[in-house]
């Protein structure tokens, strides 16, 4: 599409400044697809306007926010507007008493996590990169971190938003309060479809009080047989931890001599925390873990711990990031299986897991060649264990003959009846979703 | 096209509804069909046939007969609807889950269970006890509401202030669509790629699928339970309290409140020990790890006593627990002590609007002339204020229902909706556009043709068909 | 008048039922059926319908009314306190009254008048019992206690042992008694239950004992109690039930259980036999006798005493209350076997009742379950204990 064109019809809709041709475009690239152009509406009124626009003239429209998750999904089909949503910043209503939050999509998590623990409040959405990542990208991607254990995600966590249709028309789904049953929860639907059934401009959060103390707590293990016994150990305790992660040993920096290293989250009052801590030290040395210890959230070594946890997946370098899901007892099977692909050399790993939550992140270096088998193998693997996989980060030419998301199943016509309702054109990130919907 | 008409089912579908589950559960006598036409609500409506399969396969099969023939069908648990979201206001078949009541499996290692959508609530409870597990939703009619039901209003109880309502406990569902295919939705693992169907399918009050099976989420029994009752002589007192409690940053496992009158009707049903002569009790529940729950007790019970209450009870056994909990989960179904009927508003407001919601409540109550009790979620700011009338009073029912339309409206004003847990059924259709643009409700259309293109299930229930005004 | 207005009294009782539907939750019938016709807020609407003109009265409608424990267990949880006894027992009384009681309803009716017991049997029967037993048992002599043995007892071989173990253990405590032989005519329990009236069983069985002097009635059959005891007139003489009696034998001192029970002593099991208690309908909620029969249990050397997770006030029915095994065996031992699994349950080895029509149930369901669980009465586990091992 030729940018002047554009350009003519979208001032219909919004001012020249927030209409962008110039180099900005190549920041927006989408597994190596270019915008014609980047749009940067001030208002939910605006993105309805320009989603109308879009759907009338057939232009593919991405929505943004500062892309920490654009990696994850299919090759576009078509790309013509990158929809910048950051100018979508605004506190719209910062309910203390009754815990909520309603801000902007373009908000990022951390202005409002800031905001929020000037009241001792919490947003407890700590998904990677959580420093940049903004609220409307977190609730498109269902975007997660380790204290999803105790939280849930932005699933659980959101209450309502404001979504504009490709319609064009802007509306207000949920609500501000926990409960509501009033008519389909679309805020549900629209929560983890990045951004292909409407464009999140709004979003209302529960929040939480802010625990009055919260501690990291690190233990070692020479084996995976080991620390998987401990996680079954802690699973079935009556215990709640914040976070439960598992790491190998050698990402730890100068902790470096174990095999894995636990990584567990602990808040709430002092003894709450000294009574866990007690129980967790007695699992670990049932099953002969080394190095139990215990950091303040404070310190530096606490928040370096915290960041390297939280972010692994976004920071670490390696072309391949696949997010495994399983049912939580088979992560340690699924740890194990995940090794042969070192033993046998095609791969060096990375990996993170979440047993509390079925979730194992693989991050793997191999031959440029071998990426796409590799991702394949990991989806049947986790397909076979009762699960399934999500290709977060791989180079684009392997996406063409790749669904990220896996297989559809039984349920893939229902999507494809919802898409084709809610985005009749096809305009909203077009063939990113499962099935290349 | 609006489906079905009584006219539609003739003996030869009849014959195939036999050949599918029996003769035996398959009813069409007139007092039959009078029993299949109520629910807990004040809403009624008589079906053509009721059957009573015994297997997800059975239901695809009626689905798909109801299909070839455009039978409207009607899904039904334990028929404790409390919006008419489970009678048949169009004919039709009602199909009757009741049947189903397997468990499939409990997976203690994942911590799931799968389970057919008949079972009772209460049933899964006591299954899980043993292992030290639970299901942390918990509807007061738990007793009775089966899971498939719980999944199609997305069910809450007083233990959801702490844990969530049925959405955030519901991982899987099997269901059979309107064309009688079965599909798989979700299960044991977390985040099925694609859209979120179970988050669309809880909720959806039966108009999307069947529900025929359940997986969800286990909990941990807690380690220690504390239940506390506060007594307080005056309900502005209570509802601050509520407020200050949640301020305090305290997540308490419940926060139940009641008036006196339900009160009244409790304590003559069940002499749970609940004080008829003061004006409001809190039933306040911590759970989880025994270590500090004792200072939080203490923090509550100040909190209590800054709002004037006239004392603070601490459940001394779990029988005492039992008790309580007994009166308040009952609190519905006694009041047939007061008043034969009654209409169950289901509002939710922000918690900080409680005190001036109730006050605009009783105001509503004294305007009308009618009796309204109130046994509520209160950490929730779910309301459920009980208008009690006798039916056979002439012209009663247009009163009632101005003054439950009146209650939605004042908590969609303090920023609230018009309904927490029983969802929007026949009874809060008229409602829906108090909260719901037309646009939004165009939005939910889509996702009803997405799924039931030709309004087979469930038909006539919480979507408007056409933009109605609210009545004033 | 018609059904109908006969039954416009009962108007105001039921609409207190405000459809919340937790009568499922109690209803043995409904359990079993998991249809909304078995339980009381159906039943209601039904009747209710049946005022505001919505339904003719039929045969299923009866059949309804009438496919019924009447256990009470609804009543006895009903939030709003919806006198369920009276509106059913008025419901059945007005379609008795109108000729609809469904046919073996009406064929009991016929075997009742005429041959004065339930069975339809020659009453004269009614002494078989105590044949190939070594002791004399006296008929229509004068005497102070009269034992009331019951139609059950008296006539199903399969329960002649409570019987037998009874007046056994009156012997050893040197209790003398009579029954009333071949005079002893049914109670009426079953046609009152249908709702009907039986003036003539009543007129005969009080003249009959009331002419032998006695002071004490004692029955063993719950259901005889509960009408002799609450549906006749007063006479001159006390109803009590056996278990009463046992219970103060044994503060008395006049028997001394003094072994472990028989069955504990075939196995070879170490610790106290495991009793669960199973409270009849007519004894326990119907006339508030819980303490007795548990009395005597735990008075029982070896015996350790279990509650199943219903019992007292709240206890399910066997399945054989009401005229329901009249009306749908197949269901009365579908709930029957029901009540077995709690008894398995709490890890049970025995179920001990005090109700000829409770122990007929429950047997003959485990003995279709192939489930080695027996049940037995009070009498029959206390007489095992008095006896020295063999």
């Amino acid at each position: 599409m030729n940018p002047e064109e554009m350009l003519t019809k979208l001032e219909r809709v919004l001012s020249p400044q927030q209409v962008i041709t110039s180099d900005l475009c190549s920041a927006c690239e989408v597994d190596g697809r270019r915008p014609s152009i980047v749009a940067r509406p001030q208002d939910a009124g605006e993105v309805g306007e320009l989603l109308a626009l879009c759907s009338r003239e057939g232009w593919g429209v991405i929505p943004w926010g500062s892309g920490t998750q654009m990696g994850i999904g299919n090759i576009p089909r078509r790309y013509d507007v990158a929809l910048d949503l950051g100018a979508l910043d605004e506190i719209v209503d910062y309910d203390a008493p009754n815990l909520t939050l309603t801000a902007g999509a373009g908000c990022t998590l951390r202005a409002l996590q800031e905001l929020v623990e000037g009241k001792r409040q919490l947003l407890p959405l700590d998904p990677p990169a959580a420093e940049r990542a903004t609220l409307g990208g977190v609730v498109a991607a269902n975007a997660f971190g380790p204290s999803r254990l105790r939280y849930g995600a932005a699933r659980d966590i959101v209450l309502g938003m404001q979504v504009a249709l490709a319609n064009g028309e802007v509306i207000d789904v949920g609500g501000k309060t926990v409960k509501n049953v009033a008519g389909y929860d679309l805020t549900r639907a629209f929560i983890g479809s990045y951004g292909t059934l409407g464009v999140i401009t709004r979003v209302t959060c529960r929040l939480f009080p802010m625990p009055p103390e919260r501690r990291w707590m690190l233990i070692g293990f020479d084996r995976a047989g080991d620390a998987f016994a401990f996680v079954q150990q802690v699973l079935d305790s009556v215990l709640l931890p914040t976070s439960l992660d598992l790491v190998q040993g050698r990402v730890v920096p100068n902790r470096s001599d174990v095999s894995l290293w636990g990584v567990i989250g602990l808040e709430g009052t002092p003894e709450v925390i000294q009574r866990q801590y007690r129980d967790l030290s007695a699992m670990a040395a049932s099953v002969q873990a080394r190095h139990v210890e215990q950091l303040a959230d404070e310190e530096p070594e606490g928040q370096q711990i915290r960041r390297l946890v939280q972010d692994m997946p976004a920071v670490s370098p390696e072309p391949l990031v696949v997010r495994l899901y399983v049912p939580i007892s088979a992560v340690g099977s699924l740890w194990s299986a995940v090794q042969h692909l070192e033993a046998e050399g095609q791969a060096s790993l990375n990996l993170l897991a979440r047993p509390g939550l079925g979730v194992l992140y693989l991050m793997a270096q191999a031959r440029d060649a071998h990426l796409s088998l590799i991702a394949s193998t990991l989806q049947s693997l986790a397909g076979e264990m009762g699960g399934h996989a999500i290709i977060e980060r791989i180079p684009a030419e392997h996406k063409a003959h790749l669904d990220v998301w896996g297989t559809p199943r039984s349920d893939w016509p229902l999507m494809q009846a919802l898409k084709a309702r809610f985005d009749p054109a096809g305009i909203l990130s077009p063939g990113r979703f499962i099935g290349r919907l | 096209m609006p489906a079905g008409s009584s006219a539609m089912i003739d003996e030869s579908i009849l014959h195939a509804l036999r050949e599918i589950v029996g003769p035996e559960h398959v009813l069409t006598d007139p007092e039959d069909l009078l029993l299949y036409a109520y629910d807990a609500s004040i809403h009624s409506g008589r079906p053509d046939v009721v059957v009573f399969p015994e297997s997800t396969e059975q239901v695809s099969r009626i689905m798909a007969l109801a299909h070839a023939h455009r039978i409207p069908v009607i899904p039904r648990g334990g028929g404790t609807n409390l919006s008419g979201g489970s009678v048949a206001s169009q004919g039709g078949i009602v199909l009757t889950l009741s049947r189903m009541t397997k468990v499939r499996e409990i997976d203690i290692p994942n911590q799931r269970a799968v389970v057919e959508a008949g079972l009772y609530n209460l049933a899964l409870q006591e299954i899980l006890a043993p292992y030290g597990y639970l299901y942390a939703p918990d509807p007061a009619s738990q007793k009775v509401s089966t899971l498939g039901g719980n999944v199609a209003e997305n069910a809450g109880g007083p233990h959801c202030l702490k844990y969530g309502v049925t959405t955030n406990h519901v991982l899987g569902l099997e269901v059979v669509l309107y064309d009688g295919r079965v599909i798989q939705l979700g299960g044991k693992a977390f985040d099925t790629p694609g859209y979120d169907l179970v988050g669309l399918l809880v909720g959806s009050e039966g108009t999307l699928g069947v529900v025929t099976a359940v997986t969800v989420r286990l909990l941990h029994v807690p380690e220690a339970i504390k239940t506390m009752l506060a007594i307080f002589d005056d309900l502005d007192g209570a509802s601050q309290a509520v407020s200050d409690i949640i301020a305090a940053g305290i997540v308490p496992a419940t926060l139940e409140m009641m008036d006196q009158l339900m009160m009244r009707a409790v304590e003559e049903a069940t002499h749970a020990g609940y004080p008829t002569d003061a004006e409001a009790v809190l039933i306040i529940e911590l759970d989880g790890l025994k270590d500090g729950m004792e200072e939080i007790a203490e923090q509550i019970v100040e909190i209590c006593r800054r709002n004037r209450a006239r004392a603070v009870q601490v459940a001394r056994s779990a029988e005492e627990r039992d008790k309580l909990w007994a009166g308040r989960r009952g609190a519905f179904g006694a009041t047939g002590r007061i008043k034969p009927a009654y209409l169950v508003n289901d509002g939710t407001v922000p918690r900080t609007a409680l005190p001036q919601v109730l006050r605009q409540v009783r105001e509503i109550g004294q305007r009308y002339g009618l009796p309204i009790g109130n046994v509520f979620h209160a950490g929730d700011g779910n309301l459920h204020p009980l208008i009690l009338f006798d039916p056979r009073e002439e012209g009663i029912l247009e009163l009632v229902e101005r003054a439950g339309a009146e209650i939605m409206r004042i908590c969609v004003e303090a920023g609230g909706t018009i309904t927490g847990e029983h969802g929007i059924g026949l009874e809060k259709i008229h409602g829906m556009p108090l909260i719901a643009s037309p646009a939004a409700i165009q939005a939910m259309r889509w996702v009803k043709e997405a799924f039931d293109p030709i309004d087979l299930l469930n038909p006539g229930k919480v979507l408007p068909q056409t933009s109605v005004g609210v009545p004033s | 008048m018609d059904f109908k207005e006969l039954l416009a009294p009962y108007m105001d009782e039921m609409l207190r039922c405000t459809r919340c539907g937790f009568c499922q939750a109690a209803c043995p019938t409904y359990d079993a059926l998991r249809m909304e016709s078995a339980v009381a807020r159906g039943k209601i609407q039904l009747l209710l319908s049946v005022l505001n003109g919505r339904l003719d009265l039929s045969p299923k409608l009866s059949y309804y009314v009438y496919r019924c424990l009447d256990c009470r267990l609804c009543q006895q949880t009903c939030l709003s306190g919806v006198r369920t006894d009276e509106i059913f027992e008025g419901a059945r009384r007005w379609l008795a009254h109108v000729d609809a009681l469904p046919a073996p309803l009406r064929a009991l009716e016929e075997r009742v008048f005429t041959s004065h017991n339930i069975a339809g049997e020659d009453n004269t029967h009614r002494t078989l019992w105590q044949e190939n037993m070594n002791l004399e048992v006296p008929a229509g002599q004068p005497a102070e206690a009269v034992f009331f043995v019951g139609c059950v007892a008296s006539l199903y071989p399969m329960v002649y042992s409570i019987p037998q173990a009874f007046v056994q253990v009156l012997q050893r405590a040197g209790v003398t008694f009579t029954t009333l032989g071949g005079e002893e005519w049914c109670c009426g329990y079953p046609l009152i239950s249908a709702g009907r009236d039986v003036e003539p069983l009543i007129e005969h069985n009080i003249r009959a004992v009331e002419v032998l002097g006695a002071r004490w009635l004692i029955t063993s059959c719950p259901s005889c109690y509960h009408t002799w005891k609450l549906k006749y007139p007063p006479a001159s003489f006390q109803v009590v039930h056996a278990t009463e009696l046992l219970a103060a034998l044994i503060d008395e001192g006049r028997i001394v259980p003094a072994h472990p029970p028989a069955l504990r002593r075939a196995g070879d099991t170490a610790g106290p036999l495991r009793v669960t208690y199973h409270d009849p309908c007519d004894l326990g909620r119907k006339s508030g006798v819980y303490d007795a029969p548990r009395h005597v249990i735990t008075s029982l050397p070896g015996v350790e005493l279990v509650e199943m997770s219903t019992h007292h006030a709240l206890a399910t029915c066997c399945g054989g209350g009401g005229n329901l095994e009249s009306i749908d065996p197949e269901l009365s031992a579908q709930i029957a076997g029901r009540r077995l699994a709690q008894a398995q349950r709490v890890k049970a080895e025995v179920i001990v009742t005090a109700c000829q029509q409770c122990q007929r149930t429950l047997g003959m369901a485990a003995r279709r379950q192939r489930l080695r669980m027996p049940v037995m009465d009070v009498a029959e586990l206390l007489l095992s204990t008095l006896e020295e091992p063999a």
